[in-house]
């Protein structure tokens, strides 16, 4: 009787090879399958810390957020249906689990600074180097110039160059990631490389 | 004029487009557009290589796993082999204990119908439960309490059957079958639930289930069938045991305990004060994770056959492997058949 337990157990369900692979892998996780999960997370570590690190500008925050993201991905598996793409629906989960973040943790420093898709206003975070010796202490000064001319970026510009310039989106990714048009992120992206690099030329960058 | 393809430019190099060979000549010439060519090539060349300060390359996915495995280890144990020694040792013992002959009477199934051609078989029963007799099948009432009261089932037919008291009756389980073929689990849970279903008329169970915290051997079953035919009865005594096999019986019962059969489930977030419904549901979708075509128990099922949720509880204590995960075992388990 196990042994035709352990044969039922074996097969797996079959799915539409057309189906994005990304999807197919999340699929298969929601069936207890760690080995698709993992590959997912594995491709999309950058993507979310890159995203979460945006927003609260802390390693150890980010890998915390980072983390919480995917185990709530992990846990709510079976709801993906697919109807949208698994990349989208990761980044909608880390941007929310990240500005969850800031919100329990800085309630009282809200700015008008800048202002989340939800219209609640959030500060942007300090990321001079004296408030983050551990993170300076890491990374290269091209990178943390880089870094902080990042965060002088708009929402939106920033948004754009993490997605593109970091983790190598095409416009069409972005486009439905983001639920633009992908000729709007091409003019978008433009307009953010060029404020980027006018912030590093006040740098000395170059 | 140079403006114009100066702006065009740019756009193109911000964008990483394509150049025409024109293009890439008045980058040559032109020192504001040569300037942006190399700025844009250093700041994009950088930026693709940029990470999160101090998060390498797979240390989330690390963390991730770790924690989705100490999570999954938590509440869905792996079943190793080399972890379940006690499962091991117990199944040994089953194995024994059949090889010895242990089960063979507990194994036969109840036959009413007998040789000698009084065949008086008992409605509704007669499908699902044989009457063991002997081939004398004397019609003699005893009133004298045999050794086999100690698992005795009271099974009262309907009106118009007759009355065999005494006998060891016993659900002919999947488990049971002899030949040990293999076969259909769901069909068999089926077939044993359809088979209660019509036994609800006419059996009723003696078992005391507020005495379930004790060990299996200790529930009393009473078996007798009371069945009544033209007035006829018969009271049999054919499977009673001598006191040398009971104590065999006890001895191999308390070999077995102290193998510590391990549950499966024994990690499973049951709790007490949750309902039946809702902890056949957490056993179903235990059973599920590891099984595609398990057997799925049904709280109402259960119910009707009159098992508790304390009842359903401890047998999962006993559950050494999915494959013990079925009706028949846990009825058997409450009933004190093994």
């Amino acid at each position: 009787m196990t042994g035709i337990f352990f044969k039922n157990s074996v097969k797996e369900k079959e799915y539409d090879n057309n189906l994005p692979e990304d999807t197919l892998l999340a699929f298969r996780a929601a069936e207890g399958n760690e080995e698709a999960f993992e590959t997912l997370v594995r491709k999309y570590e950058k993507l979310v810390s890159s995203c979460i690190y945006q927003t609260v500008s802390n390693t150890e925050d980010t890998l915390d957020i980072a983390q919480e993201t995917f185990l709530k991905v992990y846990k709510s598996l079976s709801t993906f249906k697919g109807e949208s793409s698994f990349s989208s629906w990761i980044y909608r989960v880390a941007k929310n689990c990240a500005l969850d973040f800031l919100r329990k943790k800085k309630p009282a420093s809200m700015s008008l600074d800048s202002t989340d898709e939800e219209g609640a206003t959030i500060d942007v975070p300090d990321t001079d180097v004296k408030s983050n010796p551990e993170d300076a202490a890491l990374k290269s000064e091209a990178e943390n110039v880089l870094f902080k001319a990042m965060q002088k970026l708009s929402d939106e510009h920033r948004e754009m160059i993490t997605l593109r310039d970091l983790n190598g989106f095409t416009y069409e990714e972005i486009a439905s990631l983001l639920g633009l048009e992908a000729g709007t992120v091409k003019s978008r992206l433009f307009r953010a490389r060029e404020a980027l690099r006018k912030i590093l030329i006040k740098e000395n960058y170059f | 004029m140079i403006d114009i393809t100066c702006e065009s430019i740019k756009e193109k190099i911000l964008l990483c487009e394509k150049l025409t060979d024109a293009e890439k000549e008045h980058i040559a010439q032109c020192e504001e557009c040569r300037a942006l060519a190399l700025q844009t090539e250093k700041m994009l060349s950088e930026l693709s290589e940029m990470s999160v300060p101090g998060i390498e390359n797979g240390m989330i996915t690390d963390r991730v796993m770790k924690e989705v495995r100490k999570t999954k280890t938590a509440s869905f144990p792996k079943f190793k082999i080399s972890n379940h020694i006690g499962t091991v040792a117990a199944l040994v013992i089953v194995v024994a204990l059949f090889a010895s002959g242990r089960f063979s009477d507990t194994n036969r199934s109840l036959d009413i119908a007998n040789s000698a051609g009084k065949a008086d078989t008992a409605p509704e029963i007669s499908t699902e439960f044989h009457a063991y007799t002997e081939s004398d099948n004397s019609d003699e009432v005893s009133d004298e309490p045999t050794q086999t009261e100690e698992k005795r089932m009271k099974i009262t037919a309907t009106p118009g059957a007759r009355e065999i008291s005494d006998e060891e009756a016993e659900f002919e389980t999947p488990n049971a079958v002899e030949s040990g073929s293999e076969y259909d689990s769901a069909n068999d849970v089926m077939m044993f639930s359809s088979n209660l279903d019509s036994a609800q008329n006419s059996v009723s169970y003696d078992a005391d289930t507020d005495g379930l915290s004790q060990k299996t051997q200790d529930y009393a079953v009473n078996n007798s069938i009371s069945a009544s035919s033209g007035g006829s009865s018969v009271n049999e005594n054919t499977q009673s045991m001598s006191e040398e096999e009971i104590f065999e019986e006890s001895v191999s019962v308390e070999s077995a305990e102290e193998a510590e059969i391990v549950s499966i489930f024994s990690k499973a977030a049951f709790a007490p004060e949750n309902t039946l419904e809702e902890n056949v549901e957490i056993a179903n979708a235990y059973v599920l994770t590891v099984f595609e075509n398990a057997n799925m128990l049904k709280s109402e099922t259960l119910k009707d056959a009159g098992v508790s949720n304390e009842m359903f509880l401890e047998w999962l204590t006993t559950v050494a492997n999915v494959g013990e995960y079925s009706f028949d075992s846990l009825y058997s388990y409450t009933q004190g058949i093994d």
